[in-house]
């Protein structure tokens, strides 16, 4: 019956906490899936959308051109990775390690402190939920409706002339180049665009938590390609829908799952170890397969 | 104004011009890849490359298609140089068939998408939809001279084509927009027989049909005397044949065998 209850319990904000993760989520797979180009940033860009929310909504902007700030910045950090493995040849993963240290100590620079508290400070949640910021399920239905928001314009972008380009780019750089495709510029928009989604996601966590906090990235990008993965098992990958909802599905399911061990006694300082245990043996099963044939 | 003609009868849209490439210059692997390779495309000439491995065919095909920088020389379309622009740039004028079937498709896009970056090769891309009811009408027209059925997958992925189905939608993607310049690299190498067949005669219409200069590299000398209005021999990363339509008309496999055996003499002897 404990197991119940405690389930019963973080169920909906569970919800809530998947919901917000399928941001950083798809920021790990569009470099991951659709440019081919593996990429940590998102685990340095979410904190940064924090840092950036908490500062611009302490100097008193708006939660909503607060976020777009968040967003805005988080184009910049994933361009700048992007331009480091590009121009300065740093292989990928290397340059978002580089970018998402270097975020580190520029988050304490932003925020003048190591966290930021907004407990009396609107948000997107205040504005639109009342004045005490909803009850999860209804936090849950926001933020839901904004990861779906995104999602059709992120679908209809990808279907232009530049979103198709953009995902040939992710398919074969070299065709590409013979298409007339300046494969550098897509590449750089693209890691760009994955950083834009990890810091919105930031961003709404500090907004939600009316707290941020430069330690809140730490083991973001391992979640998100847990969910990547986890969503990828759950509904395929087969059409650019399923590509694109996959990660949000694996975030929602992922944290049910983990909802569950933590009701079954787990300490929250086991997930970790979990989640990576998860991500090894969804990797390894295809290639431990092969070696077996 | 040069005289971009070459001395040939009507306009010369291409010129290459004492094009030369040293691979790995004052090293013991030094390699010329190209010396002074010079000649002149007409208008809708259809020009064939043979050549034994190393005898810088495929450097002379990456240096038009701009993956290989000439140390020296002068690429021109149209009068113009555009020797120093990067692969992305001369894909406006010029457009290209790998021979890997893998290289030349993008696999995670379906046929569709793949013409639909095809048909805007070297324009700007806009915020429109890639595809729209009046392109897919139009990609179904223009694929159906496959005769493959492809007409009927136009929303299938690539991943799910065959090699030579591939290299047939890459051919189709290459000749989409009318480029100035067509460059078929061993397109059909590696193909079986019968798709290289099925492949090459459509490359034959495309070519012929659309009057597009081209410019086929390939290792099978039966191919290289049926098809094509012009026929090189590179050896040593020189022309050393160039023979015309009419020349290349009389010539048989063992014509260029014996060309071959007799540059190979050469070099032996000196």
């Amino acid at each position: 019956m404990d197991f119940v209850d405690i389930y019963f319990n973080l169920f909906t904000v569970s919800l809530v906490q998947g919901a917000i993760f399928a941001f950083p989520a798809l920021a790990v797979m569009i470099p991951f899936r659709m440019l081919g180009l593996p990429d940590l940033t998102s685990e340095g860009a979410f904190p940064f959308g924090a840092a950036i929310v908490a500062t611009f909504t302490v100097a008193g902007f708006d939660p909503v051109v607060s976020l777009s700030a968040a967003v805005l910045f988080g184009f910049v950090v994933g361009a700048a990775t992007a331009l480091i493995h590009l121009y300065l040849r740093v292989p990928s993963l290397l340059a978002g390690i580089i970018v998402l240290t270097m975020l580190f100590s520029i988050n304490i620079r932003v925020m003048g402190k190591p966290n930021t508290a907004l407990f009396d400070n609107d948000s997107i949640f205040t504005l639109t939920l009342g004045a005490e910021g909803g009850e999860p399920w209804t936090q849950f239905a926001l933020i839901l409706a904004l990861v779906l928001a995104f999602l059709a314009v992120f679908y209809w972008f990808l279907n232009t002339e530049l979103g198709m380009a953009l995902r040939c780019v992710g398919a074969n750089q070299t065709m590409s180049r013979a298409q007339g495709i300046p494969t550098h510029y897509y590449i750089v928009a693209g890691i760009a665009m994955a950083g834009g989604f990890s810091a919105f996601g930031g961003a709404v966590m500090a907004q939600h938590q009316a707290y941020a906090d430069v330690n809140m990235g730490v083991g973001v990008l391992i979640v998100g390609l847990a969910a990547t993965i986890l969503g990828e098992t759950l509904v395929g990958r087969g059409t650019l829908v399923r590509q694109l909802v996959a990660p949000v599905v694996g975030s929602l399911a992922y944290f049910q799952v983990v909802a569950v061990a933590l009701a079954l006694g787990l300490k929250p300082s086991d997930l970790k170890l979990l989640t990576g245990l998860f991500v090894l043996i969804t990797l390894a099963t295809p290639i431990l397969l092969r070696a077996k044939r | 104004m040069r005289d971009v003609t070459g001395g040939r009868q009507g306009p010369a849209s291409i010129r290459v011009h004492d094009a030369t490439k040293v691979f790995s210059p004052g090293t013991p692997n030094e390699k010329t890849a190209l010396r002074k390779v010079d000649f002149a495309l007409e208008d809708g000439e259809f020009a064939v490359v043979i050549g034994s491995n190393g005898a810088g065919k495929s450097t002379l095909l990456n240096a038009l298609a701009g993956e290989v920088l000439l140390d020296s020389g002068e690429i021109l379309v149209d009068g113009r140089d555009v020797g120093s622009q990067p692969v992305y740039r001369r894909a406006k004028l010029i457009s290209r068939v790998f021979q890997d079937p893998m290289v030349g498709t993008a696999p995670e896009l379906s046929i569709e998408e793949n013409l639909a970056v095809a048909v805007r090769r070297g324009k700007r891309k806009t915020f429109r939809l890639g595809l729209n009811r009046r392109k897919r009408e139009y990609f179904r027209e223009r694929i159906s001279v496959l005769g493959l059925g492809l007409e009927n997958r136009l929303s299938e992925k690539v991943r799910s084509l065959s090699g030579g189905q591939r290299q047939s939608l890459a051919l189709i993607m290459a000749a989409l927009l009318t480029p100035r310049l067509m460059l078929l690299d061993e397109h059909t190498s590696a193909l079986d027989p019968r798709a290289a067949e099925l492949v090459l005669k459509l490359t034959s219409d495309v070519v012929t049909g659309d009057k597009i200069t081209t410019l086929m590299v390939t290792h099978n000398m039966q191919h290289a005397l049926r098809f094509g209005t012009r026929l090189f021999m590179m050896h040593e990363g020189g022309i050393v044949l160039d023979a015309p339509a009419d020349e290349k008309a009389g010539l048989t496999v063992n014509d260029l065998v014996g060309r071959f055996l007799v540059t190979n003499d050469k070099m032996l002897l000196g």
